[in-house]
């Protein structure tokens, strides 16, 4: 009885840890950064955003913007801290936020 | 860690190739002393394959952290632990696990009659011409010039290749190729990047689930036909194999276990490049088997390698042009972000639609922000980005501006 009620309460543990991280990926926020630079610093902008962890793919542009990053945060607050580390980031004059509200991809 | 996504495409492929080049090594041994009917063989391959990649996909299921796998940690980020086949998935599944199965008996029965595995696996890389055309007609890109040429190149150097070490050619050989491997290969990889490209919980499909499902698939449809050979033919294949499963289990699991691996790098480098130029790359093997043809050929196992420099030179100048189509296929491959705003009054899904139907669009992307769309565009050349994307995205009519970036570098977290 009691070996019955521990597996119970062991397979609602997992149940309820499973359904948790289901929701944690299902409730990901992505989001494109596309920054200006000034010139003359790429390499190491580049060295220094390859670092931020949550930054999924660093693109080189050519075009109105230098850089677009493509990042997979928790939350908005993290994709606050994530814009804040780029922006601190010597060299870089400005960004611009795309958060990602709907995706088809091949 | 972030490295480019092209080193890894390329590490990927290149590391498959080289383990398939020395599993096929193997092959051509257990063929020519253990096994040499080739449905026996193919039997025992996924039946002990079955059992050797369920051990090894249960061992990279281990937890190392909250977050981790030894597999997510070790092999396939995308990993987390050994599951069954979700409903989206069953298709595609045995799709690729027919193509699978009809594969690995055209290649063992081709092994059996050549022996030698620098002269067989040539033969398989002729998939490339046929990729090239399906992913023309099924996926939103159509070949370019550069890559009929690449195509072509790959396919006669494979066959001067492949020419065998004796000199001789088998017509019977040649219908094996064209008609079985070449077709179920492309059917399998089709449909393994497919799998790939899908979603499971909100996360990439992982490759370690996908090859083991692909050998279970893989394993039941030999299975079956096995006993509508034996029941229709009058053939023993069904127990002949049970029989070298068991008789020859060791060097069989040997074989599955380095193939799988070589099938887990490939599966991830499917879902990174275009499946026509992840075949190129992995062509390379063509090179990579002569040396182990040259030992096998030195214990005896195969025919000596031919002295003759009329020989020498074919399969050279086979190599030189596997790896200039190789190299072509790899290089003028542009990418390219657009940013889009659209005009009020049309509903977004339609123009999302209206985006993702243009050739070369490999992500449309709905985004809060300055920007109402950005799109992700992959071509082989400028000419075609005007011509293929650009004037379709002015025929559009929500769309009242975009701006055109492109991708110069890039890398990508692994």
């Amino acid at each position: 009885m009691l070996a019955a009620a521990l597996v119970g309460a062991d397979n609602f543990i997992m149940e309820t840890n499973i359904a948790a991280e289901k929701f944690r990926w299902k409730t990901m926020i992505s989001a494109y950064i596309l920054i200006s630079m000034r010139p003359g610093k790429s390499d190491r902008i580049i060295e220094e955003m390859r670092k931020i962890e949550n930054a999924e793919k660093i693109s080189v542009v050519a075009g109105e913007y230098d850089i677009v990053v493509r990042v997979h945060v928790k939350t908005l607050e993290k994709l606050l801290e994530v814009t804040d580390k780029l922006q601190l980031i010597d060299g870089v004059k400005k960004t611009t936020t795309q958060v990602i509200e709907k995706e088809i991809s091949l | 860690m972030i490295i480019r996504r092209k080193y890894l495409f390329y590490a990927l492929a290149f590391t498959s190739a080289i383990i398939a080049a020395g599993t096929s090594a193997i092959d051509a041994t257990i063929s020519a002393l253990y096994i040499p009917n080739a449905w026996a063989f193919a039997f025992s391959c996924f039946i002990v394959g079955t059992i050797i990649s369920l051990m090894i996909v249960l061992v990279f299921s281990i937890p190392i952290s909250r977050k981790e796998s030894l597999g997510s940690k070790l092999i396939d980020p995308s990993f987390k632990r050994v599951r069954l086949v979700r409903k989206e998935e069953l298709k595609l599944h045995v799709i690729a696990g027919a193509g699978n199965a009809i594969l690995t008996l055209g290649f063992l029965s081709l092994l059996s009659i050549l022996g030698d595995p620098s002269t067989v696996l040539p033969f398989s890389q002729i998939a490339i011409l046929y990729l090239v055309i399906i992913e023309s007609v099924t996926e939103k890109n159509m070949p370019t010039i550069s890559e009929i040429q690449s195509s072509i190149i790959v396919t006669f150097g494979a066959i001067l290749v492949s020419i065998s070490l004796t000199g001789s050619i088998s017509l019977e050989a040649l219908a094996i190729v064209f008609l079985v491997i070449n077709p179920a290969w492309v059917v399998f990889s089709i449909y393994q990047r497919k799998l790939k490209l899908l979603k499971i919980d909100n996360r990439p499909n992982d490759s370690l689930n996908i090859r083991l499902w692909n050998v279970i698939f893989a394993c039941i449809f030999t299975i079956a036909l096995l006993i509508t050979s034996d029941f229709f033919m009058g053939t023993n294949h069904l127990i002949e194999g049970i029989t070298a499963s068991i008789e020859h289990f060791d060097w069989v699991a040997l074989t599955m276990g380095v193939t799988f691996f070589s099938y887990v790098f490939y599966i991830r480098a499917l879902g990174i490049g275009k499946a026509s130029v992840t075949q190129a790359v992995r062509s390379s093997a063509v090179m990579f088997a002569i040396p182990f043809s040259i030992l096998i050929s030195y214990f005896n196992i195969i025919p000596p390698f031919s002295t003759d420099p009329v020989m020498i030179l074919i399969k050279a100048i086979g190599t030189i042009l596997v790896v200039l189509g190789i190299i072509s296929f790899a290089l003028a491959m542009m990418k390219a972000y657009v940013f889009i705003n659209v005009k009020p009054g049309y509903p977004i899904e339609e123009t999302m639609k209206n985006l993702w139907n243009i050739r070369g669009v490999t992500r449309v992307t709905a985004t809060a922000g300055k920007y109402d769309f950005i799109i992700k565009i992959r071509i082989r050349t400028l000419v075609k980005g005007y011509e293929k994307i650009i004037r379709r995205l002015e025929e559009i009519e929500a769309i009242k501006k975009f701006k055109w970036e492109s991708v110069l570098k890039e890398w990508e977290e692994i």
